[in-house]
């Protein structure tokens, strides 16, 4: 059973939501992207303002649509949700100033099951980095867990393959987990240039691994572990567990953590005289 | 008939590949297994070439350049140093063993280190053995 | 009536084996469920979450080989193994059904043709629907009454057995030895455990999408979508395909794999030209599909309710919701 003072906290936030989304359609924005009872919606419309709703559910990331948009846009983010804003905004796929930060500070969001998903229960951003305007009370926030990296890394090489193989020989090619990251955000992806031949249309298990290495090294020095790939794939593969192996030798080999600073230039992309040998 | 290692080497054109020419003018002996793909600089390489050689039939993949700080065009082999640097530790993490995968620096005058290089990788690879599990062969069992 | 002890079922699966390659429903460590020939079988699953297409139309094929020598030899692929589907649901039968309206038009598909001919199907009457289940509105479940060749009802410690073609009267006399025949004193009704739940509105459908064809429904509708595969692949009635010649010093093959109408260069042509070239145009493209250019065609909705598209879609794109909104007006 839910507090009384959490149902009210949520109550409060929703309503303080749909106040900034009115004022900000009344002041010319193209569309305030939030949450509905169904999911991520697009409200263009002072008119559809109501149907936006806060709750413990909200769990998609929904700065994954901002570079859609020409005009100026308000936008719901979560903790998680605003480091991978803060990696748009470094890599020049979200001008600053045309976004309205709704921040909210939450301590996790429930599944179908009522439990809270994993990447919440050691949540190291609970409160947005990044806002205009910050709603709710900022939980403590845990230390990032990095047990199941660990525990990948301590195994030997033949295991390692073989966890992989299992895991990826399942992967039907759906680009779930590429189409709803944030940081993929190529107009055209190395996969789909059928011309560069990277990779045959042939679905096998080592052209899966092509794939996932490939998107994996793409996105390391901007992954945030939101974790929206792992929950959109249908065949339910850790792929976090690849992701956040990168996040961690990102930060071991440069001492970069992607999604916290706006000035810090991103490591592939720059080098110094006194880099680790690889 | 045991089956020898193979190994590609990107060998950049100013520094390292200069080095590999150096070693054979100078008739030092070093095994025959690595394959030179000379590319102007390390700074070229996108790392899924890596990738890709070990799909492609490789057991071990040496990149080499200049040393940091002499590249030809100043800062390649920078670059290339990061992006190594990751690609090796994730190859690793997937379950190719690191010492699969080596970057070296090589100067134009260090024709006796290239082949000292061949040397150990050819020698390691025999131990640690064929690389079967990553060949990306189009078939699919029915 | 006819029955088969569920203890017996494995023992019928290690005979069947030795005469046919035998596919069921498997569970793995994360919980997923597919359609495999190794594995133990379960069968109390409300569905699997790769639909069974896949042993028909698979998800990769070579079509043919090719070599250039002296001279150039081609060389058809065409499979002709003896298999047995044991486990599936109504819904996917009836996937199959439509299927095969596709694949035996002007042109015979031998490669997923030879695939039915060979293939005995086991069905499992559903007696459970999940919360996404909507097969009773397209009348594919979650009884079946045509379409398998078997069909097995979950009465508790035993499954009542039905057989409904020749070939499975044949099937079941052949390994008689597992089965019992029994008078069961009452009507045995297919009781089921839950209702289905989930709705759809289907009044009119056809008329209600040609009016709405310049609706700004669709393109509101549309903007969370992010244009993956997971509907089109998941879906059992989804069968486009793209074929490609991949070679190498003059040998070589012809793919034959599954594409999906939601990615962006489903449609790309030639010269860059894509007449879908937003998320819009694609989702009305799969809508307009499934609910009236299939129906047009083929005198069938191409959508058998199983939810799999509304239970795997990252955003809770629903196509109920969408089919019982459109108006048009």
């Amino acid at each position: 059973m839910r507090k009384m003072s959490e149902v009210h906290e949520i109550a409060k936030i929703e309503i303080a939501i749909k106040e900034h989304a009115s004022s900000l359609l009344s002041e010319g924005a193209e569309c305030i992207i939030g949450y509905d009872k169904d999911g991520p919606c697009f409200i263009e419309d002072l008119k559809e303002v109501d149907k936006l709703v806060w709750n413990n559910h909200c769990i998609h990331n929904l700065t994954k649509y901002l570079p859609d948009f020409e005009g100026k846009v308000g936008i719901v983010v979560k903790g998680c949700d605003s480091l991978s804003l803060v990696e748009l905004i470094k890599h020049n796929q979200v001008s600053r100033d045309k976004v309205f930060i709704i921040g909210i500070s939450c301590s996790g969001i429930l599944n179908e099951k009522k439990e809270k998903y994993k990447k919440c229960k050691n949540c190291s951003h609970p409160s947005p980095v990044i806002y205009d305007v910050l709603l709710g009370e900022k939980p403590v926030p845990k230390e990032e867990d990095h047990s199941d990296v660990v525990e990948l890394e301590s195994l030997p090489h033949e295991e390692r393959f073989s966890f992989w193989e299992r895991m990826f020989s399942k992967c039907i090619k759906c680009f779930a987990c590429r189409n709803i990251c944030p940081v993929c955000f190529c107009k055209e992806c190395l996969i789909d240039r059928r011309e560069s031949k990277w990779s045959s249309k042939f679905v096998s298990t080592p052209e899966i691994l092509t794939y996932h290495v490939t998107r994996a090294f793409h996105v390391a020095d901007m992954c945030t572990a939101c974790g929206e790939c792992e929950r959109a794939c249908p065949m339910k593969i850790p792929v976090l567990k690849l992701y956040k192996k990168l996040r961690k030798d990102v930060k071991e080999l440069f001492g970069y953590e992607a999604g916290l600073n706006l000035e810090e230039t991103p490591p592939l992309i720059s080098f110094s005289e006194d880099d680790p040998e690889p | 008939m045991k089956e020898e290692p193979r190994i590609i080497g990107f060998l950049c054109n100013w520094c390292s590949y200069a080095g590999a020419d150096l070693a054979g003018i100078s008739r030092i002996k070093y095994p025959p297994n690595l394959k030179a793909i000379r590319v102007m600089c390390t700074g070229r390489l996108n790392p899924l070439f890596v990738l890709k050689s070990f799909q492609m039939g490789a057991d071990g993949v040496l990149v080499a350049g200049c040393h940091p700080g002499d590249c030809h065009y100043t800062s390649g082999n920078m670059h290339a140093r990061r992006r190594m640097a990751v690609m090796r530790r994730l190859l690793d993490y997937m379950g190719i063993d690191k010492r699969r995968f080596r970057v070296e620096w090589v100067s134009a005058s260090e024709g006796t280190k290239f082949a000292g290089v061949v040397e150990e990788m050819t020698d390691e690879l025999k131990k640690l053995g064929p690389l079967k599990a990553w060949r990306a062969k189009n078939e699919k069992n029915e | 009536m006819t029955i088969l002890k569920k203890q017996n079922v494995s023992k019928l699966l290690d005979e069947l084996r030795r005469e046919y390659k035998v596919f069921y429903p498997t569970r793995d460590e994360e919980g997923v469920i597919s359609f495999s020939n190794v594995g133990d079988v379960v069968l109390d699953y409300s569905n699997s979450t790769v639909p069974p297409k896949d042993l028909f139309l698979p998800q990769t094929e070579t079509t043919f080989e090719f070599e250039k020598g002296a001279e150039f030899k081609l060389r058809p692929k065409v499979h002709i193994v003896k298999r047995i589907v044991l486990g599936i649901r109504p819904c996917d039968v009836h996937s199959l059904i439509l299927l095969d309206k596709v694949f035996s038009g002007d042109f015979l598909d031998p490669y997923y043709l030879q695939r039915r001919k060979n293939t005995s199907l086991i069905a499992i009457n559903c007696t459970e629907p999940e919360k996404n289940c909507f097969c009773s509105f397209l009348e594919t479940g979650p009884s079946l009454k045509e379409g398998a060749d078997i069909v097995l009802t979950d009465l508790g410690d035993l499954y009542s057995v039905e057989t409904l073609t020749e070939k499975g009267k044949e099937l079941v006399d052949n390994k008689s030895r597992f089965f019992e025949e029994v008078s069961l004193e009452q009507e045995i009704a297919r009781k089921r455990k839950a209702e289905i739940t989930k709705t759809i509105d289907l009044k009119e459908i056809a008329e209600r999408l040609e009016k709405s064809f310049e609706s700004p429904y669709w393109d509101k509708v549309s903007k969370k979508c992010l244009n993956c595969a997971i509907c089109t692949y998941l879906c059992p009635t989804c069968y486009c395909f793209d074929a490609v010649d991949e070679s190498l010093d003059f040998k070589g093959q012809r793919i034959r794999c599954w594409d999906s109408c939601m990615f962006p260069s489903y449609s790309r042509m030639a010269g860059g030209i894509n007449p879908r070239a937003t998320k819009k145009d694609r989702l009305m493209q799969r809508v307009y599909h499934k609910f009236k250019y299939f129906d047009d065609r083929y005198g069938n909705f191409a959508c058998v309710g199983c939810g799999r598209c509304v239970a795997a879609c990252p955003v809770n794109l629903d196509i109920t919701k969408i089919v019982s909104e459109v108006r048009g007006d």
